[in-house]
């Protein structure tokens, strides 16, 4: 192919780019690489979920520099999307000042300190679980680990009742998968859809409009759920998130409206519950194709000094986070004209995977130095569970490690992808 | 050597203190602090990697 071929077919792949079909995932890193090599600021017209009202287009950045600049700059760079059903979510969609102020009070609760008060417990529920799955000679990854373990720790660090943890998990599948492949979310929203009276057509995905509802529907139930919890723990508070929130001061000057309660529930409730249970399945399902890097791992797991570097190479390698920006002015940015009020989609899978920031992008390196990786974000709104998520990383790898050392993916049932903030609905394992 | 963090870029992912835990650590919020300019000759080259690994590029030092 000549040069001029090869542009041209980056221009369409460009304006054809948008990430959230399950199907993107069969060509995501090519598409990257193309992208990042041709067009690293590139104008798509397909990038149409990205947006919950509907609107279509958005530019897309892919070299890590780029996505570093545009994470850097709240100001240009505003996190006040249209991409949140029903209210933006807090503190995500806020930007700085106040977006400072209540980070201040989520801050102190997600410290190393009090991750590192978690672990036993963590330890203790890994274990439990990876005992009860490996009963089974052909277990499921995802639907008996790594969906239930950092869920579980969630709901009961937020202070969710575990009675109502299938109608939470159901809400968030609603609202996070109605329209990405996954198949529990695809069917409980079909259902929903047809509740509602809405046309749902006959192809595997719903219409726009009919996702959109399905969606705003769900996270109405879901605001009206954390509205109920937050009036039982203002009268009787218990030792979880939701009874601190409602006593803490915004910059010690004033108590959060109920409204600001409900959407920093909203907050955690999207952020805590996909995220790390997403990447655990991606990740054992590379070592479950890569016997040589698995046995790497196993063997470096139980030294402190080598274990951590090695799982942020994993969140590197493995980043599923798509991180949208609306511009807030008419700016040329390295060789584009951004437009005030358009998207710009910075996505971690492709900015970490970068050769100029990280040679031989697409190999697990344990060892890697620097790491400068931005699966958990950059900027003003870093992934504020970041001392969590990685603890929820290592311990789950490694108890799942010294009890299974070696599995490979079941010949007869394949993995189930979803797209967008991609990871897996299934992971069928055998053992050895 | 002498290191010094600039705490309106430092965004509290932690690597320094994974780095080299005996010169930074997190502060009530979760950012990172050194405790003193002055680095203590045995952890230059610690604090050196740690420099380099900060996603924010918060950390200086100067020899």
């Amino acid at each position: 192919m000549s040069d001029r071929e090869k542009f041209n077919r980056a221009v369409s792949t460009a304006r054809e780019f948008d990430p959230y079909p399950s199907e993107f995932l069969d060509h995501e890193f090519e598409v990257y690489d193309t992208l990042r090599e041709y067009l690293p600021v590139a104008r798509s017209e397909a990038m149409r979920s990205a947006s919950l009202d509907g609107a279509g287009g958005g530019w897309v950045v892919t070299r890590y520099d780029d996505g570093c600049e545009i994470l850097k700059n709240p100001a240009d760079f505003s996190n006040q999307t249209q991409n949140y059903p029903v209210r933006p979510w807090i503190p995500q969609a806020v930007d700085p000042p106040l977006h400072t102020s209540y980070r201040r009070v989520l801050n102190p609760w997600f410290t190393v300190e009090a991750m590192t008060k978690l672990e036993p417990h963590l330890e203790q529920y890994a274990a439990d679980l990876v005992d009860e799955m490996l009963q089974k000679d052909a277990f499921d990854f995802v639907a008996d680990f790594a969906d239930p373990f950092p869920t579980v720790i969630f709901c009961e660090l937020a202070g969710f009742p575990m009675d109502d943890y299938a109608q939470i998990m159901d809400w968030k599948n609603l609202i996070m998968h109605a329209n990405d492949g996954h198949p529990r979310g695809h069917e409980l929203a079909h259902a929903k859809a047809v509740e509602m009276g809405l046309e749902v057509g006959d192809g595997d995905r719903l219409p726009e409009e009919a996702s959109l509802a399905v969606r705003a529907q769900a996270a109405q139930a879901t605001y009206a759920y954390f509205s109920e919890l937050i009036d039982e723990r203002r009268e009787r508070p218990k030792d979880d998130l939701v009874s601190q929130l409602v006593q803490a001061r915004l910059d010690g000057e004033r108590d959060l409206s109920q409204e600001e309660l409900e959407d920093t529930l909203f907050l955690l409730f999207m952020a805590g519950l996909d995220t790390v249970a997403s990447a655990l399945g991606l990740i054992v399902q590379t070592f479950a194709q890569n016997d040589a890097k698995r046995r790497e791992f196993v063997g470096l797991m139980e030294d402190p000094a080598r274990v951590g570097p090695a799982i942020e190479e994993l969140v590197r390698i493995h980043s599923i986070v798509l991180l949208p920006r609306r511009i807030t002015r008419e700016l040329s940015f390295h060789g584009a004209l951004f437009r005030e009020e358009d998207q710009v989609l910075v996505p971690t899978q492709g900015i970490n995977r970068d050769r100029d920031e990280f040679p031989n992008p697409n190999e697990i390196e344990f060892d890697r130095m620097p790491n400068r990786h931005v699966g958990f974000g950059l900027g003003p709104h870093r992934c504020l569970g970041i001392h969590l998520a990685r603890r929820e990383l290592r311990i789950a790898l490694q108890a799942f490690h010294r009890k299974c050392p070696d599995y490979s993916l079941d010949p007869a049932r394949n993995a189930v992808a979803f797209g967008g903030m991609k990871g897996l609905a299934s992971l069928p394992l055998s053992k050895g | 050597m002498k290191v010094r963090i600039d705490t309106e870029v430092c965004q509290g992912h932690g690597q320094c203190v994974m780095v080299c835990g005996a010169v930074f650590r997190f502060d009530e919020q979760g950012f990172a602090v050194v405790e003193a300019e002055e680095v203590p000759a045995e952890h230059e080259d610690a604090v050196a990697r740690a420099e380099l690994q900060c996603p924010e590029r918060a950390i200086r030092t100067e020899r």
